[in-house]
């Protein structure tokens, strides 16, 4: 009978084992144990703007559609996108992927219809309406860095707007309107003699504007305003490519990087900028300036960081309990499981808390007039080391064990008659049921793979109180071998 | 683990298998006892039913006695049946001493009877001397018919009273 006892805890450890590896073979198979950084890669824009080619007769393309002129820098911006992909830390974000993130009902689609209503509003010559939705729109695009993500959109915003403000006599404000739409879309041009005269006039002096004018910072044109798109968009850096004939001739291409900073307070800073050439080596510059940038960037495997401890440490485990001191003539053996959890509250501190149950053998005098259960509770705290190997600890706590028909006795007639009261004093009978005292308890963890370990304990507790007085029953020493699982 | 295991199992399997509960059962005789020196005690002798605990140093029980070896026929003129009154192992597990009152004999006058037997290395059988006061010269054997996890209440019931027969 207790054999079958014993085989049956013996095959429930394995069933646990087994379930125990096979959790350990999923968590070997985890990815790369790096977060990736974002960096966000501004669509390039080219501020060679030349003003006498603003207006263009008719060839095919729409009116106000982008020419031939920005695919140099486009294609400038995809030479750096492949720098950047090339290092597995960095996940590379163009304006698409922002705007596939974005919630459907995100500020672009208010934006849009802002839009439309300004354009109507303009048609229908109502330039008071048109004007205030289109600076409406305007505003709600800037908040939502359409400039940046959807930079047409903004344009024709701008378009319209300066157009209202010329037929409204505001030809400054006008002026403005026209300057915003060239920083935005700075290779927008026109069909020539769609607008009328003053329109044209207005516009071009707008493109002279910002052709003389150094575009390189209007991109996230301030540390703050680049700091909540970041904080926005989720992004730990954002890379801009512009090329302008303001910087001077020798030194057209500017690309500028901004990170947010390492801790997480503070500001963005400006971590690269660079000017140089646009000639055949602006390739090789552009990759050497971006990989000089990545070789020394704030990425996650490169942090010194102290190493994560674990905080939680649990295990499951095989256990055997002798009794020191018994009410049998011989002792008598427990076998059980036992199931832990300590947390590891400070360095060096644990707080834990352990529940054991066990079932005894016989003994050989039969002292035992039957088999019983016990459940050993125990909490409190103790030291612990963690090391590269694993951990070591030293617990003590107070203990309540539950003894469940626990009966034992010398008298021969008691065993043999337990039910007779003629043949058995049941006064002979000692039979505790609830035992109170402390435990100390030493072990250690082996870490086998990841936060799995073998883990070994062994302790012993006195009992001082029971409720059939002086405890005869007491001193259980404890050994436990099983499995344990870190929690960090 | 699973060598640890199969060591604290057959390190229990061989606790489980001590001789400390070896002569634990009911045991027949297989032959009618005869005792010396009872005045009472039949000639043609009378069969004897052991039921046995035996734990470790001590060892208790009752015996039952009969006419008869068929039919179990309780004797008629004295106590069916006697709780062992004291009992024990002597040298090894395997011998065991206890004593019991006569079935004649009535509390005025009480006989005591011994008994040495000795098991054989299954426990199956008992072999030994019961007499008055001394072990007969006698051997006698024993042989067990039902094991320690088969005893009932009822087996170990034992009504000691002499003249009223009927236990057993």
């Amino acid at each position: 009978m207790g054999n079958i006892r014993f085989i049956s805890l013996v095959a429930l450890m394995g069933l646990f084992l087994a379930s125990q590896a096979s959790a350990q073979t999923v968590s070997q198979e985890q990815d790369y144990p790096f977060t990736k950084i974002r960096i966000f890669l501004a669509d390039g824009a080219d501020f060679r703007i030349d003003p006498d080619d603003i207006f263009r007769e008719f060839n095919g393309h729409p009116v106000g559609e982008q020419t031939a002129d920005i695919k140099r820098v486009a294609w400038l911006t995809d030479f750096a996108d492949e720098v950047l992909d090339g290092y597995h830390e960095l996940e590379v974000l163009r304006s698409h992927d922002l705007l596939l993130d974005r919630e459907p009902d995100s500020g672009e689609i208010i934006v849009r219809g802002l839009l439309h209503l300004g354009i109507e509003r303009y048609k229908d010559i109502r330039i008071p309406a048109a004007i205030t939705a289109l600076e409406q729109g305007a505003e709600a695009a800037m908040a939502e860095f359409l400039d940046i993500l959807s930079p047409d959109l903004v344009s024709d915003i701008y378009l319209y707007l300066g157009l209202s403000r010329l037929e409204n006599g505001e030809d400054a404000l006008a002026h403005v309107a026209f300057k915003n739409m060239f920083t935005v879309t700075p290779g927008k041009h026109f069909q020539k003699g769609y607008y009328p005269k003053d329109a044209e006039d207005a516009i071009t002096k707008a493109a002279i504007d910002v052709s003389k004018s150094h575009q390189g910072d209007v991109l996230l044109s301030s540390a703050l305003r680049a700091d909540r798109f970041m904080k926005r968009h989720k992004v730990n850096a954002v890379c801009t490519l512009s090329i302008s004939k303001a910087l001077g001739s020798k030194k057209e291409v500017e690309i500028r990087l901004f990170e947010r900073p390492k801790r997480g307070k503070g500001l963005v800073s400006l971590s690269v900028m660079d000017r140089f050439a646009l000639d055949e080596g602006t390739q090789e510059r552009i990759s050497k300036t971006l990989t000089a940038w990545a070789s020394c960037a704030d990425v996650p495997s490169r942090r010194l960081e102290k190493r994560k401890a674990p905080r939680f440490f649990m295990d499951t485990s095989a256990a055997y309990a002798v009794y020191l001191k018994t009410p049998t003539r011989r002792h008598f053996h427990n076998a059980g499981l036992g199931i832990g959890l300590a947390w590891h509250a400070a360095e060096g501190l644990d707080i834990f808390g352990r529940l054991n149950i066990f079932n005894s053998f016989p003994d050989p005098y039969k002292d035992l007039i039957s088999d019983f259960w016990s459940v050993q509770a125990i909490a409190g705290a103790g030291y612990s080391l963690i090391a590269n190997w694993g951990r070591v600890f030293v617990h003590f706590g107070l203990e309540m064990n539950y003894l469940s028909d626990f009966a034992s006795t010398t008298d021969p007639q008691c065993k043999f008659w337990p039910n007779d009261p003629s043949r058995c004093d049941r006064t002979r009978i000692k039979n505790p049921s609830v035992l109170l005292g402390i435990n100390g308890t030493v072990g250690f963890n082996i870490k086998i793979s990841g936060p799995v370990s073998l883990n070994f304990q062994t302790g012993v507790s006195a009992y001082y109180y029971s409720n059939k007085g002086v405890p005869d029953i007491n001193f259980p020493y404890l050994l436990e071998l099983g499995l344990g699982y870190a929690f960090f | 683990m699973s060598r640890l295991s199969l060591a604290i199992l057959l390190a229990l399997s061989a606790i489980g298998c001590s001789d400390a509960n070896l002569v634990t059962g009911i045991y027949r005789s297989q032959q009618p006892v005869n005792i010396e020196g009872s005045s009472q005690w039949p000639s043609g002798g009378l069969y004897m039913e052991l039921v046995l605990g035996h734990y470790g140093p001590d060892v208790t029980g009752l015996v039952r006695f009969f006419t008869d070896k068929d039919c179990l026929i309780p004797i008629y003129d004295g106590a069916p049946c006697r709780f062992i009154d004291a009992g024990g192992r002597f040298e090894t597990d395997r011998h065991v001493l206890f004593s019991f009152a006569s079935p004649f004999s009535g509390k005025a006058s009480e006989q005591v009877m011994g008994a040495s037997l000795v098991a054989d290395e299954t426990g199956d059988v008992l072999a030994g001397k019961i007499g008055l006061l001394e072990p007969s010269q006698e051997e006698i054997a024993f042989k067990r018919i039902k094991l320690e996890q088969d005893l009932s209440d009822s087996d170990k019931q034992c009504d000691d009273k002499v003249g009223e027969p009927g236990n057993g």
